[in-house]
């Protein structure tokens, strides 16, 4: 059974404009925190928007950090009705999508993660698919944009982490308390 | 110069909505959350409201007697400031400031005297953040995403950079996140 990962970069007023940090808040423990994440990972789900703008911007930096390598090298798995054809090792999710997320997750392996993908990640919030939910909160009001949390279902959850990441970003886990 | 101190019990989705605070909010409660509440109380002599968190606190908290939760009379003889263009009076020790507001207000900031304490009043604190006078926002951040209910941060605000101060996780999941606009 893999663990399902959602992690995100946040707003205090809960924007996320795009799956990567705001600007101007460097940190080694930031760095250090992202670069784990992803080689716990095996395999990175993604909505079709977010598959997009990574498809585009990664293989740009290949050979510029074993980060980039493994965003690279890493197989990935997309939720798309519209898409035809897939590149950087990406493959379309087929059905019904949370049966296909369900299937993944039943799969042995290291964690699969998900990165920005606000409406995907919704759905898959929504129907309890995900095992952990990190949100890196910027000290920031953006005051416009995209809010990450746009599903109306209701979820308790329950705190895993609260730890400072340095340049004011707290890191806050949470897994599902739904049936708890 | 007084401070202005913002309190705010929000989800994780950022839902300040006192409609449905029996669930996300009052279950939660721990004698770290209610400390954290209480300190700030007995640390202010003002109560500055926006007009519909006003009319929300006012019937409630005046008919308590016995000193509920360690703060209600301090909350009940404390002096209240309500920012309101429509109301045309006000009881539980208020005076409504009808004009002028972030005038108003920066007049108060300057007297001597303790702390000036906001809960709630999401409008007033966006005027307030946007024009550099809340000096410290502390949000009590619950662990449940609520799915639909008013925002605390509207669209539209104006952006603004913070410094964090502290971060606390408190018990039953509540993490307390305080933070200090950094002006100018």
């Amino acid at each position: 059974m893999r663990k399902l990962v959602v992690t995100e970069f946040i707003t205090l007023d809960g924007m996320f404009e795009d799956p990567a940090p705001p600007p101007g808040y460097p940190s080694p423990d930031i760095g250090k925190f992202k670069h784990d994440e992803l080689f716990e990972s095996g395999a990175l789900l993604l909505g079709r928007v977010t598959y997009e703008g990574f498809a585009k911007y990664w293989p740009t930096m290949k050979g510029t950090s074993d980060f980039a390598e493994r965003m690279n090298s890493l197989p990935k798995f997309v939720a798309t009705t519209t898409l035809k054809s897939l590149e950087w090792n990406a493959t379309a999710l087929e059905g019904d999508v949370v049966a296909a997320v369900e299937k993944l997750k039943r799969q042995e392996g290291q964690n699969i993660l998900v990165y920005g993908s606000g409406t995907f990640a919704q759905t898959l919030l929504r129907h309890n698919l995900v095992d952990e939910l990190r949100l890196l909160v910027y000290p920031l009001i953006r005051g416009k944009g995209k809010r990450f949390f746009t599903g109306e279902d209701r979820l308790p959850l329950k705190l895993t982490t609260s730890r400072e990441l340095g340049a004011g970003v707290v890191l806050l886990t949470y897994e599902s308390a739904a049936g708890a | 110069m007084r401070k202005i101190i913002v309190l705010e019990r929000i989800t994780l989705d950022g839902i300040f909505d006192a409609a449905s605070m029996d669930k996300w909010d009052f279950p939660y409660n721990s004698e770290a959350r209610m400390a954290v509440i209480a300190e700030g109380i007995h640390a202010s002599d003002a109560y500055l409201l926006g007009r519909t968190t006003y009319e929300m606190l006012a019937p409630g908290w005046s008919a308590l007697k016995n000193n509920e939760y360690g703060i209600a009379d301090k909350l009940n003889s404390m002096t209240k400031y309500v920012v309101s263009s429509s109301l045309g009076k006000a009881e539980w020790n208020a005076t409504i400031i009808k004009a002028n507001a972030l005038e108003e207000i920066r007049k108060l900031k300057g007297q001597p005297g303790g702390n000036i304490l906001v809960h709630g009043s999401a409008k007033l604190v966006q005027s307030l953040l946007a024009a550099n006078l809340v000096d410290e926002l502390q949000l009590l951040v619950h662990p449940f995403v609520w799915g639909n209910g008013a925002k605390f941060f509207k669209d539209g605000a104006q952006p603004a950079k913070l410094e964090l101060i502290e971060s606390r996780s408190l018990d039953l999941g509540v993490v307390l996140l305080r933070y200090q606009p950094v002006k100018g």
